[in-house]
């Protein structure tokens, strides 16, 4: 009988899509409410009227056709002048930019490169993190090599963590900033120390800043690109998605110096094709008018605060406080593993929650909170998985 | 320092030249692009049913992701056109995939069978669609070009396929109707094509793109219902060409549910989610696609013109298209890929595809020309270009006058 995963690279005839997350969902006969996505106001409708109108105008024009795989350029001047002012450094758009069809796609992009098929080059990746950053590597011929965070330290970087597991076959440090679970902001300072380590072991950094919309008032948010001698060596993963809340457009951008972004837009058009056309016309609006961005940030920060009591007020739990928008990562431990408090949430709180292994720990959950436009019916969720906790049998 | 010493050989001397300064160029109105297998293009074109797919989206579901494998109504939807048009009954759930666009597709499908270090081989025909050439490099594969002959009218030789299957190799990718040379594989042909990847136990990437565009008198055979390629076939389609909706980018995969399951598990991670107000478009495009038949017969009457109009000229030999939206030349006489589309673009105003740097694979450049005769919805207009192609060519400057 013909098996084909005998043909195939081990890693990937190892990966199945029985009985993942996506399955479960899709086994559901009835849907709680979904917290872990994150996904804006999902599942309202939310998409602002100014990117509607843009996407429509397009559909009238040009939406059939293919754009530049490397992105549209009104799109691209539009970034420019929003890396610009969110991360205070200049980039030529035509040079140091390229548009991608949302970020998910971006990481083998932008690692590739930097992977020799068959030597095994590694990757060095603070944990927790978004799993793509340690998923990704070994589809690319790599080797990811998690460096651990701890929630005693609010999960900073140590950068004694990242010399104890550095070799000679390390090529790239990737990171998420803010950090997907945790909530984190990295501070300037251990921006400055991860930078000095990244030149000094000649390194590629890769950053996600995707949630670099949602960074709460109290915190400077640091891009390490902006850093001296960073520019050349970084390539950072911006998104719309979440600060925009439109994740089903699926537009994202990487900044990168031109002898990188060279190198990317010669082989967009394998691993990107090309980004939608009406999509970008609806972002291009989008950043002309920022307005329902600072909305979102502001929500999340009333969120944060308001949710943040009721869970100080949960029996058995512990998290560390999030420092931007829009989700809660939570230890469970007390009351079984992130499965067992995943599965007892739907059934008694009727919310799904992520599980925290996907991230790197069963001991934990994430909780988004930016779900429902309606923040009563967020507060109300959040509250059910409160009672739901406090008559767990555990607490009996 | 240069970031260029710590990538991989294959990816350090690769120079995005090609693109810079081509967005301006491409804003220019005083030329005619008859470059891009994008129909109708630069006109409006959509139809109004998928434009109120996309009103219905925006106004309900447009913000928030889907599945990564893409909506099940879509997938539904699919499954219905798989059983139409290619003749097999698939499984929505366990044997489709929705993907953001045949180019990363792939991509997609290709690298589960490429492991990193083997330098595995993947067979295609010349000429063929220009990432057969292209993608295996870059994914620490290999590309074997096997060619085709104008006096087959570059169907496929499976002894120049025996000739050079090694012990690495992995995959044959073949495009079927192919781009560029808009031919449709005999039956005859894909049976011993089956044949051979049988015996030799390898993987087919089949990319039907152009399958609905098959023009009377021919048959699109699918190879993929002939015994024992179910189980080793990657079927490949899109929404761009047959709907000429290239710039929404919407595409799919079918395969077995073994190797689907790999697809799916790790489609997140490697290609991501495809937008969803497109999949909503998709959803509406299918439910109602009389327009794709429209679209052939018109296609049909402009390959007719377009052979009318180009295969009596001296220096010029062409491939009557049995598919598509092209028409494929062999220029070689008069001279180089390059210099025959740069004499075009001066003389006639129009940009064609060159085959500059072998695109369509080893030796293309020499001769080879496509014309995209599906560009511009009105069909008068269409063909006024195509006279001036016709004219340039006829006063091509001979070696030494």
């Amino acid at each position: 009988m013909f098996n084909p995963r005998t043909l195939m690279d081990p890693a990937f005839a190892k990966k199945t899509s029985k009985g993942g997350t996506f399955s479960f969902q899709m086994d559901m006969k009835k849907q709680p409410t979904a917290m872990n996505w994150a996904d804006p106001y999902r599942p309202n409708d939310t998409v602002p009227p100014h990117v509607k109108q843009a996407v429509i105008d397009s559909l009238n024009t040009t939406a059939a056709h293919y754009s530049f795989p490397t992105g549209d350029m009104e799109l691209r001047e539009e970034i420019a002048k929003r890396v610009l002012k969110l991360n205070g450094v200049k980039i030529d758009p035509r040079t140091e930019l390229t548009i991608s069809n949302g970020s998910d796609s971006a990481f083998a992009y932008v690692m590739r490169p930097f992977l020799v098929p068959g030597e095994e080059n590694e990757v060095l990746i603070p944990v927790p993190s978004y799993a793509h950053n340690f998923d990704v590597p070994p589809l690319i011929g790599g080797k990811s090599v998690m460096v651990p965070t701890r929630a005693e330290n609010n999960f900073d970087l140590d950068i004694e963590e990242f010399e104890k597991r550095v070799t000679d076959k390390t090529r790239l440090v990737v990171f998420t900033n803010p950090n997907n679970p945790t909530g984190t902001v990295y501070r300037r300072e251990t921006m400055e120390k991860l930078a000095e380590f990244c030149i000094r072991h000649n390194l590629i950094c890769v950053v996600d800043q995707c949630f670099e919309d949602s960074v709460f008032d109290e915190h400077e948010f640091v891009s390490i690109m902006a850093l001296p001698g960073m520019f050349e060596r970084t390539i950072t993963i911006g998104s719309i998605s979440k600060g925009m809340g439109l994740c089903g457009f699926r537009v994202a951008y990487i900044v990168a110096p031109g002898e990188i972004t060279d190198v990317l837009h010669e082989t967009a058009v394998l691993f990107v094709g090309a980004t939608n056309t009406m999509a970008q016309a609806g972002v291009t609006a989008g950043l002309r008018d920022t307005r329902f961005m600072e909305e979102l940030r502001r929500e999340w920060m009333v969120r944060a605060e308001i949710l943040g009591s009721i869970l100080d007020s949960t029996p058995h739990i512990s998290y560390v406080k999030p420092e931007a928008g829009f989700f809660f990562w939570i230890d469970v431990s007390y009351y079984g593993t992130d499965r067992e408090v995943m599965q007892y949430l739907v059934e008694e709180a009727d919310v799904l929650v992520s599980t925290g292994s996907g991230f790197t720990d069963p001991t934990h959950i994430r909780v988004i909170y930016g779900c429902l436009q309606d923040r009563q019916e967020c507060i109300s969720a959040v509250e059910r998985i409160k009672a739901a906790l406090e008559r767990h049998p555990r607490n009996r | 320092m240069s970031v260029r010493r710590l990538m991989d050989p294959v990816y350090r001397d690769l120079r995005g030249v090609g693109f810079d300064g081509y967005e301006d160029f491409m804003k220019r109105t005083d030329l005619d692009f008859f470059t891009f297998a994008d129909p109708f293009y630069p006109d409006a074109c959509i139809p109004e049913h998928i434009k109120q797919g996309i009103y219905s989206s925006l106004e309900s579901n447009a913000a928030h992701y889907t599945l990564p494998v893409g909506l099940d109504e879509l997938r539904r939807a699919v499954a219905e056109r798989v059983r139409r048009v290619n003749g097999i009954q698939v499984d929505h759930n366990k044997n489709i995939i929705i993907t953001s666009g045949s180019d990363l597709s792939y991509n997609f499908a290709m690298r589960p069978f490429l492991t990193p270090g083997e330098e595995n081989e993947v067979m295609a025909p010349v000429p063929s669609y220009t990432h057969n050439f292209v993608s295996p490099g870059l994914m620490g594969g290999k590309t074997v070009p096997v060619p085709t002959y104008a006096e087959d009218g570059y169907d496929l030789r499976i002894e120049e396929f025996e000739r050079r299957v090694s012990a690495k190799t992995r995959i044959v990718s073949i495009t079927n109707p192919n781009n560029p040379t808009g031919t449709v594989y005999k039956r005859e042909t894909l049976e011993r094509l089956a044949e051979f990847c049988i015996r030799h136990d390898l993987i087919l990437f089949a990319d039907q793109c152009f399958e609905e565009h098959t023009f009377d008198g021919y048959e699109m055979f699918n190879i993929i219902n002939i015994p024992g390629m179910w189980e080793r076939t990657i079927l490949c389609n899109s929404f761009s060409k047959s709907m000429g909706l290239c710039g929404f980018r919407l595409a799919y995969l079918v395969a077995h549910e073994e190797i689907m399951s790999v697809l799916q598990a790790c489609a997140v991670q490697y290609v991501g989610a495809p937008s969803t107000m497109i999949q909503c478009a998709g959803i509406a495009a299918l439910r109602n696609n009389a327009f794709v038949e429209d679209m052939r017969r018109e296609f049909q009457v402009r390959a007719e013109a377009a052979y009318r109009l180009l295969s009596d000229i001296p220096g010029v030999k062409c491939t009557m298209p049995q598919a598509g939206f092209y028409i494929w030349l062999d220029v070689g006489e008069l001279g180089t890929s390059k210099e025959v589309c740069d004499y075009l673009l001066e003389q006639a105003r129009v940009v064609v595809t060159s085959s500059d740097g072998d695109m369509w694979g080893p030796g293309t450049g020499r001769y080879g020309v496509r014309i995209i005769y599906g560009s511009r919805r009105d069909r008068d207009e269409c063909f006024g270009v195509l006279e001036r192609i016709r004219q340039a060519l006829l006063n091509y400057p001979k070696a030494g006058s």
